[in-house]
Protein backbone atom coordinates (compact mmCIF):
# COMPACT_ATOMS: atom_id res chain seq x y z
CA UNK A 1 0.00 0.00 0.00
CA UNK A 2 1.39 3.41 -0.95
CA UNK A 3 1.71 5.91 1.84
CA UNK A 4 1.80 8.92 -0.47
CA UNK A 5 1.17 9.85 -4.08
CA UNK A 6 3.47 11.66 -6.42
CA UNK A 7 1.57 14.55 -7.91
CA UNK A 8 3.12 16.50 -10.76
CA UNK A 9 1.09 19.18 -12.52
CA UNK A 10 -0.03 17.87 -15.91
CA UNK A 11 0.47 21.27 -17.56
CA UNK A 12 4.18 20.95 -16.73
CA UNK A 13 4.49 17.33 -17.77
CA UNK A 14 3.00 17.79 -21.22
CA UNK A 15 5.69 20.36 -22.02
CA UNK A 16 8.53 17.98 -21.29
CA UNK A 17 7.11 14.46 -21.69
CA UNK A 18 6.27 14.06 -25.37
CA UNK A 19 4.61 11.40 -27.56
CA UNK A 20 6.77 9.92 -30.32
CA UNK A 21 5.73 8.88 -33.83
CA UNK A 22 7.42 7.53 -36.93
CA UNK A 23 6.23 8.99 -40.24
CA UNK A 24 7.02 7.04 -43.38
CA UNK A 25 7.40 8.40 -46.93
CA UNK A 26 3.83 7.28 -47.58
CA UNK A 27 2.77 9.91 -44.99
CA UNK A 28 1.63 7.22 -42.60
CA UNK A 29 1.98 7.87 -38.88
CA UNK A 30 2.98 5.08 -36.49
CA UNK A 31 2.91 5.39 -32.70
CA UNK A 32 6.32 4.60 -31.21
CA UNK A 33 6.44 5.61 -27.55
CA UNK A 34 7.41 8.44 -25.23
CA UNK A 35 10.39 10.74 -24.75
CA UNK A 36 11.25 13.45 -22.25
CA UNK A 37 13.14 16.72 -22.54
CA UNK A 38 16.27 16.91 -20.38
CA UNK A 39 17.85 19.99 -21.89
CA UNK A 40 16.99 22.96 -24.08
CA UNK A 41 19.77 23.87 -26.49
CA UNK A 42 17.71 26.91 -27.44
CA UNK A 43 14.03 27.75 -27.81
CA UNK A 44 13.83 25.71 -31.00
CA UNK A 45 15.93 22.66 -30.20
CA UNK A 46 16.25 20.28 -27.31
CA UNK A 47 17.78 17.01 -26.12
CA UNK A 48 15.39 14.23 -25.21
CA UNK A 49 15.82 10.79 -23.71
CA UNK A 50 13.79 7.91 -25.10
CA UNK A 51 14.01 4.13 -25.35
CA UNK A 52 16.48 2.89 -27.96
CA UNK A 53 13.96 0.32 -29.12
CA UNK A 54 11.61 3.17 -30.10
CA UNK A 55 14.17 4.07 -32.78
CA UNK A 56 14.72 0.54 -34.03
CA UNK A 57 12.86 -2.19 -35.86
CA UNK A 58 11.50 0.39 -38.27
CA UNK A 59 11.73 -1.92 -41.29
CA UNK A 60 8.50 -3.55 -40.14
CA UNK A 61 6.64 -0.27 -40.73
CA UNK A 62 7.53 -0.42 -44.41
CA UNK A 63 6.55 -4.07 -44.87
CA UNK A 64 9.84 -4.70 -46.64
CA UNK A 65 10.54 -8.19 -47.88
CA UNK A 66 13.64 -9.74 -46.33
CA UNK A 67 16.73 -9.47 -48.51
CA UNK A 68 17.61 -13.08 -47.71
CA UNK A 69 15.69 -16.19 -46.70
CA UNK A 70 15.28 -16.80 -42.98
CA UNK A 71 17.28 -20.00 -43.21
CA UNK A 72 20.32 -18.24 -44.68
CA UNK A 73 23.24 -18.48 -42.26
CA UNK A 74 24.04 -15.19 -40.55
CA UNK A 75 27.48 -15.00 -42.14
CA UNK A 76 25.86 -14.86 -45.60
CA UNK A 77 22.85 -12.72 -44.79
CA UNK A 78 22.59 -9.03 -44.09
CA UNK A 79 20.88 -8.72 -40.73
CA UNK A 80 21.97 -5.16 -40.06
CA UNK A 81 19.18 -3.13 -38.49
CA UNK A 82 18.52 -0.16 -40.76
CA UNK A 83 18.23 3.23 -39.15
CA UNK A 84 15.47 5.79 -39.61
CA UNK A 85 17.85 7.70 -41.89
CA UNK A 86 18.51 4.63 -44.05
CA UNK A 87 14.78 4.02 -44.41
CA UNK A 88 13.77 7.63 -45.07
CA UNK A 89 11.54 7.66 -42.00
CA UNK A 90 10.97 10.84 -39.98
CA UNK A 91 10.93 10.41 -36.22
CA UNK A 92 8.91 13.12 -34.55
CA UNK A 93 7.63 14.21 -31.16
CA UNK A 94 4.57 16.37 -30.59
CA UNK A 95 5.18 19.40 -28.40
CA UNK A 96 2.10 21.00 -26.91
CA UNK A 97 2.17 24.74 -26.40
CA UNK A 98 -0.39 27.19 -25.10
CA UNK A 99 -1.46 28.17 -28.61
CA UNK A 100 -0.57 25.25 -30.84
CA UNK A 101 0.95 21.80 -30.94
CA UNK A 102 4.02 21.52 -33.13
CA UNK A 103 6.11 18.74 -34.60
CA UNK A 104 9.61 18.37 -33.16
CA UNK A 105 11.71 16.45 -35.67
CA UNK A 106 14.61 14.22 -34.71
CA UNK A 107 17.80 15.43 -36.40
CA UNK A 108 20.29 13.23 -34.57
CA UNK A 109 20.50 10.39 -32.11
CA UNK A 110 22.87 8.25 -30.07
CA UNK A 111 21.91 4.88 -28.65
CA UNK A 112 23.01 2.41 -26.00
CA UNK A 113 21.30 -0.81 -26.96
CA UNK A 114 22.34 -2.83 -23.92
CA UNK A 115 20.62 -0.33 -21.66
CA UNK A 116 17.81 0.47 -24.12
CA UNK A 117 18.72 4.14 -23.76
CA UNK A 118 18.83 6.78 -26.49
CA UNK A 119 19.25 10.51 -26.62
CA UNK A 120 17.80 12.44 -29.52
CA UNK A 121 18.36 15.98 -30.76
CA UNK A 122 15.11 17.53 -31.99
CA UNK A 123 14.18 20.83 -33.60
CA UNK A 124 10.88 22.63 -34.18
CA UNK A 125 10.07 24.94 -37.11
CA UNK A 126 11.42 28.48 -36.71
CA UNK A 127 8.03 30.06 -37.39
CA UNK A 128 6.12 28.12 -34.75
CA UNK A 129 4.55 29.89 -31.78
CA UNK A 130 5.42 27.03 -29.44
CA UNK A 131 8.84 26.82 -27.86
CA UNK A 132 10.73 24.43 -25.64
CA UNK A 133 10.37 26.14 -22.31
CA UNK A 134 10.68 23.26 -19.84
CA UNK A 135 13.07 20.40 -19.18
CA UNK A 136 13.14 17.76 -16.49
CA UNK A 137 16.17 17.63 -14.18
CA UNK A 138 17.95 14.28 -13.95
CA UNK A 139 19.85 12.39 -11.28
CA UNK A 140 22.41 10.03 -12.80
CA UNK A 141 23.26 8.37 -9.48
CA UNK A 142 23.11 4.62 -10.23
CA UNK A 143 21.95 3.75 -6.71
CA UNK A 144 18.19 3.55 -6.50
CA UNK A 145 17.15 1.98 -3.23
CA UNK A 146 14.44 -0.67 -3.13
CA UNK A 147 11.08 0.67 -1.94
CA UNK A 148 11.89 4.16 -3.25
CA UNK A 149 8.62 5.81 -4.22
CA UNK A 150 8.56 6.67 -7.94
CA UNK A 151 6.12 7.58 -10.71
CA UNK A 152 6.28 6.35 -14.29
CA UNK A 153 5.00 8.85 -16.85
CA UNK A 154 4.13 8.06 -20.45
CA UNK A 155 1.56 7.89 -23.19
CA UNK A 156 -0.22 4.61 -22.54
CA UNK A 157 -2.44 3.70 -25.46
CA UNK A 158 -0.69 6.08 -27.85
CA UNK A 159 -2.29 5.84 -31.30
CA UNK A 160 -2.33 7.59 -34.66
CA UNK A 161 -4.41 7.29 -37.79
CA UNK A 162 -3.52 8.97 -41.03
CA UNK A 163 -5.10 9.42 -44.44
CA UNK A 164 -3.51 10.35 -47.74
CA UNK A 165 -5.10 11.76 -50.87
CA UNK A 166 -2.18 11.85 -53.28
CA UNK A 167 -4.25 13.24 -56.18
CA UNK A 168 -5.27 16.30 -54.20
CA UNK A 169 -2.09 16.43 -52.16
CA UNK A 170 -4.13 16.35 -48.97
CA UNK A 171 -2.79 14.51 -45.93
CA UNK A 172 -4.24 14.23 -42.46
CA UNK A 173 -3.09 12.54 -39.26
CA UNK A 174 -5.07 12.23 -36.07
CA UNK A 175 -3.06 11.43 -32.97
CA UNK A 176 -4.39 10.32 -29.62
CA UNK A 177 -1.92 10.62 -26.76
CA UNK A 178 -3.35 10.30 -23.27
CA UNK A 179 -0.66 11.11 -20.68
CA UNK A 180 -0.59 8.88 -17.62
CA UNK A 181 1.36 9.02 -14.38
CA UNK A 182 1.49 5.81 -12.38
CA UNK A 183 2.80 5.51 -8.83
CA UNK A 184 4.77 2.61 -7.47
CA UNK A 185 7.96 1.48 -5.81
CA UNK A 186 11.37 0.25 -6.80
CA UNK A 187 11.67 -3.51 -6.23
CA UNK A 188 15.39 -3.84 -6.89
CA UNK A 189 18.08 -3.45 -9.51
CA UNK A 190 19.15 -6.04 -12.04
CA UNK A 191 21.82 -6.20 -14.74
CA UNK A 192 20.77 -4.77 -18.10
CA UNK A 193 19.16 -7.14 -20.56
CA UNK A 194 17.18 -6.98 -23.74
CA UNK A 195 13.53 -6.79 -22.76
CA UNK A 196 10.38 -7.73 -24.53
CA UNK A 197 8.51 -4.67 -25.59
CA UNK A 198 4.82 -4.49 -25.65
CA UNK A 199 2.56 -4.14 -28.67
CA UNK A 200 3.19 -2.00 -31.72
CA UNK A 201 4.06 1.15 -29.83
CA UNK A 202 7.07 0.78 -27.54
CA UNK B 1 12.64 -3.32 -11.49
CA UNK B 2 9.49 -1.57 -10.31
CA UNK B 3 5.94 -2.60 -9.40
CA UNK B 4 4.34 -0.30 -11.98
CA UNK B 5 2.61 -1.59 -15.13
CA UNK B 6 4.16 -0.19 -18.31
CA UNK B 7 1.62 -0.27 -21.13
CA UNK B 8 2.30 0.04 -24.82
CA UNK B 9 3.29 3.62 -25.62
CA UNK B 10 4.93 4.36 -22.26
CA UNK B 11 8.39 3.15 -23.33
CA UNK B 12 10.90 5.95 -23.16
CA UNK B 13 9.00 7.89 -20.52
CA UNK B 14 10.58 9.16 -17.31
CA UNK B 15 10.61 7.36 -13.97
CA UNK B 16 10.39 10.23 -11.54
CA UNK B 17 11.30 10.63 -7.88
CA UNK B 18 10.24 13.71 -5.98
CA UNK B 19 12.88 15.72 -4.13
CA UNK B 20 10.79 18.08 -2.06
CA UNK B 21 8.35 19.30 -4.68
CA UNK B 22 10.82 18.95 -7.55
CA UNK B 23 10.30 16.03 -9.95
CA UNK B 24 13.66 14.50 -10.87
CA UNK B 25 14.14 11.76 -13.46
CA UNK B 26 15.93 8.70 -12.04
CA UNK B 27 15.37 6.21 -14.87
CA UNK B 28 13.61 5.61 -18.17
CA UNK B 29 10.64 3.29 -18.77
CA UNK B 30 12.05 0.39 -20.77
CA UNK B 31 10.19 -2.91 -20.80
CA UNK B 32 7.43 -4.87 -19.15
CA UNK B 33 7.53 -8.61 -19.71
CA UNK B 34 4.41 -9.39 -17.69
CA UNK B 35 1.61 -11.30 -19.31
CA UNK B 36 -1.34 -9.50 -20.81
CA UNK B 37 -4.52 -11.54 -20.66
CA UNK B 38 -6.63 -9.02 -22.56
CA UNK B 39 -5.41 -6.85 -25.37
CA UNK B 40 -1.72 -7.56 -25.61
CA UNK B 41 -0.87 -3.90 -25.09
CA UNK B 42 -1.70 -3.69 -21.40
CA UNK B 43 0.62 -5.04 -18.74
CA UNK B 44 0.31 -6.16 -15.16
CA UNK B 45 3.56 -4.62 -13.92
CA UNK B 46 4.76 -7.95 -12.57
CA UNK B 47 8.07 -7.64 -14.42
CA UNK B 48 8.53 -4.01 -15.33
CA UNK B 49 11.99 -2.63 -15.95
CA UNK B 50 13.34 0.90 -16.11
CA UNK B 51 16.86 1.82 -17.21
CA UNK B 52 19.02 3.94 -14.90
CA UNK B 53 20.31 7.02 -16.66
CA UNK B 54 24.02 7.01 -15.80
CA UNK B 55 25.13 5.41 -19.09
CA UNK B 56 23.82 8.37 -21.11
CA UNK B 57 26.52 10.58 -19.59
CA UNK B 58 28.92 9.60 -22.35
CA UNK B 59 26.50 9.90 -25.27
CA UNK B 60 27.11 12.81 -27.61
CA UNK B 61 24.68 15.25 -29.16
CA UNK B 62 26.04 15.45 -32.68
CA UNK B 63 25.52 18.49 -34.84
CA UNK B 64 25.45 21.05 -32.07
CA UNK B 65 27.94 23.05 -30.06
CA UNK B 66 27.99 24.75 -26.68
CA UNK B 67 30.03 27.57 -25.21
CA UNK B 68 31.32 27.41 -21.66
CA UNK B 69 31.58 30.37 -19.30
CA UNK B 70 35.29 30.77 -20.08
CA UNK B 71 34.49 31.13 -23.78
CA UNK B 72 35.58 27.64 -24.75
CA UNK B 73 33.46 26.22 -27.54
CA UNK B 74 32.80 22.50 -27.77
CA UNK B 75 31.32 20.69 -30.76
CA UNK B 76 29.28 17.50 -30.39
CA UNK B 77 29.09 17.78 -26.58
CA UNK B 78 28.37 14.77 -24.40
CA UNK B 79 25.49 14.70 -21.93
CA UNK B 80 28.08 15.21 -19.19
CA UNK B 81 29.33 18.34 -20.98
CA UNK B 82 25.75 19.61 -21.18
CA UNK B 83 25.35 19.06 -17.44
CA UNK B 84 28.58 20.90 -16.70
CA UNK B 85 27.47 23.70 -19.01
CA UNK B 86 24.10 23.99 -17.27
CA UNK B 87 22.03 22.98 -20.30
CA UNK B 88 20.91 19.87 -18.39
CA UNK B 89 20.07 20.27 -14.73
CA UNK B 90 21.48 17.52 -12.50
CA UNK B 91 20.78 16.53 -8.91
CA UNK B 92 23.23 14.74 -6.65
CA UNK B 93 27.01 14.47 -6.37
CA UNK B 94 27.80 11.37 -8.42
CA UNK B 95 29.28 13.56 -11.15
CA UNK B 96 32.20 14.53 -8.90
CA UNK B 97 33.65 11.04 -9.31
CA UNK B 98 32.46 10.37 -12.84
CA UNK B 99 35.10 9.75 -15.49
CA UNK B 100 34.43 9.19 -19.17
CA UNK B 101 36.99 7.64 -21.51
CA UNK B 102 36.27 7.79 -25.22
CA UNK B 103 38.72 5.57 -27.09
CA UNK B 104 38.04 5.01 -30.79
CA UNK B 105 34.32 5.48 -30.27
CA UNK B 106 34.13 3.04 -27.34
CA UNK B 107 32.98 4.99 -24.30
CA UNK B 108 33.74 3.78 -20.78
CA UNK B 109 32.01 5.45 -17.85
CA UNK B 110 33.39 4.87 -14.33
CA UNK B 111 32.32 6.32 -10.99
CA UNK B 112 32.44 5.64 -7.28
CA UNK B 113 29.60 5.74 -4.79
CA UNK B 114 29.05 5.13 -1.11
CA UNK B 115 27.08 1.92 -0.46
Amino acid sequence: MLDKRITIPTDQLVKCVLPMYAVTRSATWHARGTGFVIGRLDERSAVLVTAAHNLRGLESLLHLRPRSHGSTPDEFASRVDKTWRDLGIDLIFLLRGDEETVVATVVGDAQLLEHDLAIVHVTIPPDSRTRFDMALPVKLDPLLEPSTHVAAVGYAGLTATSTQDWDRGAFQATAKFPLESRDGRVLGTVAPTHGIHRGRAG
Amino acid sequence: MVDIAFDSGMSGGPLIELFGSTPVVRAMVSADVSESPRTGVEASGAHAFASLLLPIAGLRVYGTSITFADGTQLDDPSVLDLIKNGVIKHYGDVLETLRIEDVDGRVTVTWSARL
